[in-house]
């Protein structure tokens, strides 16, 4: 930052107090010290092993943890704390203070999944989201306070999002990622908008903060250090060599000196959910009600990371047999839940299951980046088309893709070689031929003679001009055929030709 | 019914014409053929309604019939789909025409049923524009599903969007207590010496019976 935009600031924080104030503020921001500026917010979930496990509704609970072979006390539930139960406790004492304690061991598993699941729904937030420590979550928000109208708007959306989900936190907000980490650790919600602000706000936090290693925090409270006001009294060589180097760079790191590296939580690029089924069952009608209430949340994971799919699975996972796997596949990007359903149904209509189903799973590693529809406000035909696709794709699904055929004309002068069947659109090419039929055989039909004359519900009338086609020595389909067109007496005209070589008549075509 | 006659009524405006007034209101897909525009009632394809062709052979000009109409309807970017198709369409014959060829899909369903279903969903997708159907080989089987129905069903469903659905089946294997009352249009094909003859047994908002002599080959 030069010195300019660092007075701009200093100017701005002599006058800045309250958050409503601050969008006016920030946006007088010149171009440069607003790129530059990070804002961060820290939620820290202090109950997490507690709330991953249970829904607090007021009972005393208790998640221990194993140290040193003996049940200790790790985090507590608001009642259990009235009945004078804390952490670092060993769990009979603290079933001595309360009998009708639960009892929980810590689950590390769920408490990461649960951190995982709450990051990738505050990703509606920021884009910068970290998972800063194992019970809290770092987000970048100074990109975000325009779009919610400043900073009370954004935490009014985030903490509908926390209460939600049911978590017990304390958030703050402060220009570095460690501060805002250290001020949610204390009591109150701290907002720091300012780097200047922040020597005296983090001032007054103990210096357990800074410092993980007990002996150096033995050392420092012996010496009289017990907050980080202390720490930062000190000169930075006599820190250096008495605490050693690793203190200094955190605290450099909290006051913005140093930059500190944050690792971006990115969501899983493969889609996975499951739901199971209290008993075996066999009736469609109840897997149905699951499966789209697993497509609801495929479409949220969609929606969040702004993506699309184009194919995903549904497991029907058996007791006893191997899983029924129904792949469905879309031609163009699906990322609502009731189109995925109405595909997913006509599968679903015309499975027979063998056997009793216990869980559904929906899975999907086609996740790609969104692709929008044309929004052409003027051309009404665009909704159609799209439409138009959803039609092909059920038709894809219940009848099976190679029901469904396009037709492509080809450049090439052999009459089977002139076309192919696809099943996508291909720009067509454009041929000068003479007169062809509409209708063509598959496989021409070789025709009796009867005087001379080939038969097809009675005998031929061949009209002239012959046209004579040959030659295909490229590819060994080499023909050499005279066609001409044919009626019969019912007034079928027909495509005919005769092979050269061997004089047999052949039916290859129908003017319909 | 003479001509003189039927002009005079025409011109008569507050005279009511049994159940042609409804038509002549709604819209038609001009056939492509002058002669054949001048005696529909609607002066064109009507939209919106079954119309069955009984071709007395194949290969007589019954798909050359409706060429110009699906040219027209793949030109305004409408969507159309061909159901059990008796052979292969022939892309360069097709292109010849002047079809777009992005706007014409076929399927082959493995059933009448299969076949029924997807005629019923193009037709109340706003993008389609004509569904075609031929139902020989299926009508053979002994699959006996009840024609009547399936006909109104398609009806219906071709109102939706004002789509039109043509329904192809030789006339040799069509027997008259078979015929379904729903069809707005119903029409005969034979072959008169290289030229089609349209012979017209219904069309909704006309009571006479008549026929056309067309000759495809000369627009």
């Amino acid at each position: 930052m030069n010195r300019a935009n660092r007075q701009n600031l200093r100017v701005l924080s002599s006058h800045e107090s309250t958050s409503s104030q601050l969008t006016a503020v920030t946006s007088n921001y010149p171009a440069s010290a607003q790129q530059w500026a990070e804002l961060w917010l820290c939620v820290y979930l202090f109950r997490l092993p507690l709330d991953v496990l249970i829904a607090d509704t007021g009972q005393s609970a208790v998640v221990t943890e194993e140290k040193s072979g003996r049940s200790m006390v790790g985090t507590v539930s608001s009642s259990a704390l009235e009945s004078g139960i804390r952490t670092g406790m060993t769990l009979a004492a603290a079933l001595s203070l309360n009998q009708t304690l639960n009892v929980y061991p810590r689950d590390l598993c769920a408490e990461q999944r649960g951190l995982e699941s709450l990051a990738a729904r505050l990703m509606v937030i920021s884009s910068r989201v970290a998972l800063y420590t194992d019970a809290s979550i770092a987000i970048e928000i100074q990109g975000s306070l325009r779009f919610f109208g400043g900073v009370d708007g954004l935490l009014r959306r985030l903490k509908r999002a926390l209460d939600e989900m049911g978590y017990a936190y304390t958030l703050s907000i402060a220009p570095t990622v460690r501060a805002a980490y250290w001020l949610s650790q204390s009591s109150g919600e701290h907002k720091v908008y300012h780097m200047d602000a922040l020597v005296s706000a983090l001032g007054a936090l103990p210096v357990q903060l800074a410092v993980q290693n007990s002996k150096q925090l033995s050392r420092m409270q012996r010496s009289g250090i017990r907050c980080l006001a202390d720490l930062m009294r000190l000169p930075r060589e006599g820190m250096a060599r008495r605490f050693g180097t690793a203190t200094l760079k955190v605290l450099d790191q909290a006051l913005g000196r140093v930059p500190e590296l944050v690792n971006s939580y990115h969501p899983p690029g493969v889609f996975s959910e499951q739901r199971e089924f209290y008993l075996p069952t066999h009736d469609l009608n109840l897997i149905r009600p699951a499966a789209e209430e697993l497509l609801i949340s495929f479409q949220n994971y969609l929606t969040q990371r702004q993506s699309a799919t184009q194919r995903f699975k549904c497991k029907l996972i058996h007791l006893n047999a191997p899983a029924t796997v129904i792949d469905v596949g879309c031609s163009h990007y699906a990322s609502h839940a009731d189109h995925m359903l109405m595909l997913l149904e006509e599968h679903l209509q015309r499975l027979e299951l063998k056997a009793d189903t216990t869980s559904v799973v929906i899975t999907s590693k086609h996740i790609e980046g969104f692709v929008p529809g044309q929004l052409d406000m003027l051309n009404p035909v665009t909704t159609d088309s799209q439409s138009w696709c959803q039609l092909i794709e059920q038709f894809e699904a219940r009848l099976g893709s190679e029901c469904l055929k396009r037709l492509v004309a080809c450049l090439d002068h052999r009459p089977e070689y002139a076309f192919s069947i696809t099943n996508r659109c291909v720009e067509a090419a454009t041929t000068g031929l003479p007169l062809r039929p509409l209708w063509l055989l598959e496989t021409p039909q070789i025709l009796s003679v009867v005087q001379g004359l080939p038969q097809w519900h009675g005998s031929l009338c061949l009209m002239r001009p012959f046209e004579r086609i040959e030659q295909g020595w490229w590819d060994q389909q080499d023909i050499c055929r005279d066609y001409c067109a044919a009626h019969n007496a019912a007034g079928s005209k027909l495509w005919l030709y005769q092979e050269r070589r061997s004089r047999r008549w052949f039916l290859h075509g129908v003017f319909a | 019914m003479s001509d003189t006659l039927d002009k005079l009524i025409s011109s008569t405006p507050c005279l009511w014409k049994g159940g042609r007034s409804r038509q002549q209101a709604s819209a038609a897909l001009p056939t492509g053929y002058a002669q054949l525009d001048q005696v529909l009632p609607a002066g064109g394809w009507p939209l919106g309604v079954v119309i069955e062709l009984l071709p007395e052979s194949i290969g007589i000009g019954e798909l050359r019939l409706l060429l110009p109409a699906i040219r027209v309807l793949t030109q305004s970017q409408r969507q159309v789909l061909m159901i059990n198709t008796p052979y292969i369409p022939y892309a360069p014959a097709l292109l010849h025409a002047g079809l777009d060829l992005n706007y014409l899909l076929m399927l082959m369903p493995r059933n009448w049923r299969d076949a029924l279903w997807s005629a019923e969903k193009a037709l109340l997708n706003p993008a389609c524009g004509m569904v075609l159907v031929w139902s020989d080989n299926f009508l053979s089987n002994k699959t006996k599903l009840d024609d009547n129905k399936a006909t109104r069903r398609l009806q219906v469903a071709a109102q939706v969007n004002q789509a039109i659905l043509v329904l192809y089946r030789l006339s040799a294997g069509y027997c008259q207590n078979r015929q379904s009352p729903w069809a707005a249009v119903r029409l005969g094909l034979a072959d008169n010496d290289g030229c089609l003859m349209i012979d017209v047994l219904k069309i909704r908002g006309l009571h006479k019976r008549f026929r056309v002599e067309l000759d495809l080959n000369q627009r």
